[in-house]
């Protein structure tokens, strides 16, 4: 079938330029990362790496100096900005002794002006998550009027820590099986997303043989009964009646199989997609299973559930108002 | 005419190159034309295949040309092209995908899933050993015997495809349609990038993610269409 791959081991191999991976020597593209190994274009494309290689590093080299300047800048600032100060101050005394107070305004409003940008230069720091020690940020103010800035900086480090924290759980859902808790202590489910659940099992033997599947565990919508939920060999041979809240959309393969003793089956809602093999076995016993439907239950997918015990019982359907 | 008799007739001007496979009375043959040397594939079907009729019609770069279905007394006959490659799962043998490579064949697999979405058919069987990358690097998706078109009103009453590869709807629990293929899509990424099934190994990274996506239980989870998917994959270039 594989003409050119036959003598796969054989054959002289070279590498691929791209993912360095083991190659046929006649082969034309490389298998694992499909690159097309047409001379003309290896060339070109090492070429273009060659020139991206060369931008990526100038953009780095631009970079490093951006940031290196940057910083050398805001260290420098602080001496610029008090030096700017003192000597505004002793224009502003000498002046005050010829003319009045416009230049002594003038002064002031330069002195808050360097305040403020230091303050600023102060937030940077503190912006720094990895800068834990606010001490770091407040020794580039010198001056007692910029004492403020390192409590901010620690501030907005606090800030960002919490909101972070606050993101952390929203981000992963996990699928791990659990059992119920107080009150829904006879099931087990997993949840699929932030607002649904689906019901995977039965724990705990029901003694009247009424298994009523609450609409809401934990806050979140029960959506489906899972493949083998209730057919489980401690579990099957007690269910009698099963009601089945009003959000359960699907309920899978098998999950009533061997339910010897269901005789009622109370569906509070539209449950659309019922696998054919749902009931399979179920009620042999018995003889009848009742199919309690409610009046919103347009969509009457239950006839596959006739299929259920090879045609050795009807099941009857029954309108109910649940 | 039945099926045997047509497939005879052929040998009077093809012979016999190889048997691809035989299983559930579906045969698949590849023959050879005696004069020009040129390689064809017959598959036999018990049942009619709507999906081929179909394809008839259809010249996509990542499906076989499909020359000619000849409907019988008992089944069918399809005449399609042979496609001289090696199939994905053949490489998986020798060793697993990179990313970019994966990434390629993917997308021609999903050029293939768009074309046959758009026509209202499914192809419900897509996995490594229906993924043929010929000679030239071109990906073609092959085997349409599980394919159906899609319906409004219908649940899959038989149960066809491959178990790994089938989503949950394909197993019964709902109709299939476009979103089934999406869910053996992600399935086949996974497998291309690390070898396994996403319930055993998931990949890493973002193409983790995609995968996540496309194996969602509920189909309204997974990406709409194979296109969308197609997309997610190229948002982020690394070569």
């Amino acid at each position: 079938m594989h003409t050119i791959w036959r003598h796969w081991g054989k054959a002289a191999m070279k590498k691929c330029p791209v993912c360095k991976a083991e190659i046929e020597d006649n082969a034309r593209f490389c298998l694992y990362c499909m690159t097309s190994l047409d001379e003309k274009q290896a060339v070109k494309k090492q070429k273009e790496k060659g020139r991206m290689r060369t931008a990526i590093i100038a953009a780095l080299l631009v970079l490093v100096l951006a940031t290196g300047s940057v910083w050398f800048v805001l260290r420098r600032n602080p001496a610029s900005v008090t030096a700017g100060q003192n000597s505004s101050a002793s224009i502003g005394v000498s002046a005050s002794q010829d003319t009045d107070s416009p230049s002594a305004d003038m002064s002031r409003s330069r002195g808050t002006e360097a305040s403020s940008s230091m303050s600023d230069g102060a937030d940077i720091g503190g912006e720094d998550p990895q800068s834990e020690d606010p001490t770091g940020s407040g020794s580039v103010s010198d001056t007692d009027s910029l004492a403020s800035a390192p409590n901010t900086g620690s501030q907005t480090a606090d800030s960002s820590t919490a909101s972070s924290a606050a993101q952390a759980p929203v981000s992963s859902v996990t699928y791990v099986y659990r059992q119920a808790q107080k009150g829904d202590d006879y099931l087990s489910w997993l949840p699929i997303d932030e607002n649904d659940i689906v019901i995977t099992g039965v724990s705990t033997v029901s003694e009247s043989g009424e298994y009523v599947i609450p609409e809401t565990i934990d806050g979140k919508t029960v959506i489906a009964i899972m493949g083998n939920a209730f057919n489980d060999e401690q579990i099957r041979d007690t269910v009698k009646k099963v009601v089945v809240p009003a959000n359960v959309k699907s309920i899978w393969d098998h999950a009533f199989s061997m339910c010897y003793n269901l005789t009622d089956i109370y569906f509070c809602g539209n449950a659309v997609y019922t696998s054919p093999y749902a009931f399979a076995l179920a009620s042999r016993r018995t003889g009848t299973l009742t199919i309690y439907c409610s009046a919103d239950c347009t969509d009457r997918n239950f006839r596959y559930y006739k299929n259920c015990a090879d045609g050795s019982y009807d099941a009857v359907y029954e309108e109910w108002n649940g | 005419m039945t099926v045997e008799g047509y497939i005879k007739g052929l040998f009077d001007t093809y012979s016999l190159v190889s048997v691809l496979s035989e299983k559930n009375d579906c045969c698949v043959l590849r023959i050879r034309n005696k004069e020009l040397g040129k390689d064809m594939v017959v598959h036999s079907f018990p049942r009619s295949v709507a999906a081929y009729e179909e394809l008839c019609r259809i010249t996509c770069e990542n499906l076989p040309m499909i020359y000619d279905v000849i409907p019988l007394e008992d089944g069918q006959v399809v005449l399609e092209e042979f496609i001289d490659g090696i199939t994905v799962a053949q490489v998986m043998e020798s060793g697993k995908y990179k990313y970019l490579g994966a990434r390629r064949v993917l997308k021609g697999v999903l050029n293939a899933l768009t074309v046959l979405h758009e026509r209202n058919l499914v192809h419900r069987d897509v996995k490594p050993e229906n993924v043929v990358i010929d000679k030239n690097g071109r990906v073609v998706l092959i085997d349409f015997n599980a394919s159906r078109r899609i319906s409004a009103a219908s649940k899959d009453t038989v149960v066809m495809g491959t178990v790994g590869y089938a989503s949950p709807e394909q197993l019964g629990v709902a109709q299939s349609d476009a979103r089934t293929d999406i869910y053996a899509a992600g399935v086949l990424l996974n497998v291309m990038l690390t070898g396994k099934h996403p319930s055993e190994q998931i990949a890493k990274g973002r193409a983790g993610g995609i995968v996540r996506r496309c194996t969602q239980v509920n189909p309204n989870d997974r990406y709409p269409t194979a296109a969308k998917l197609a997309e997610a994959l190229n948002a982020f270039h690394l070569r």
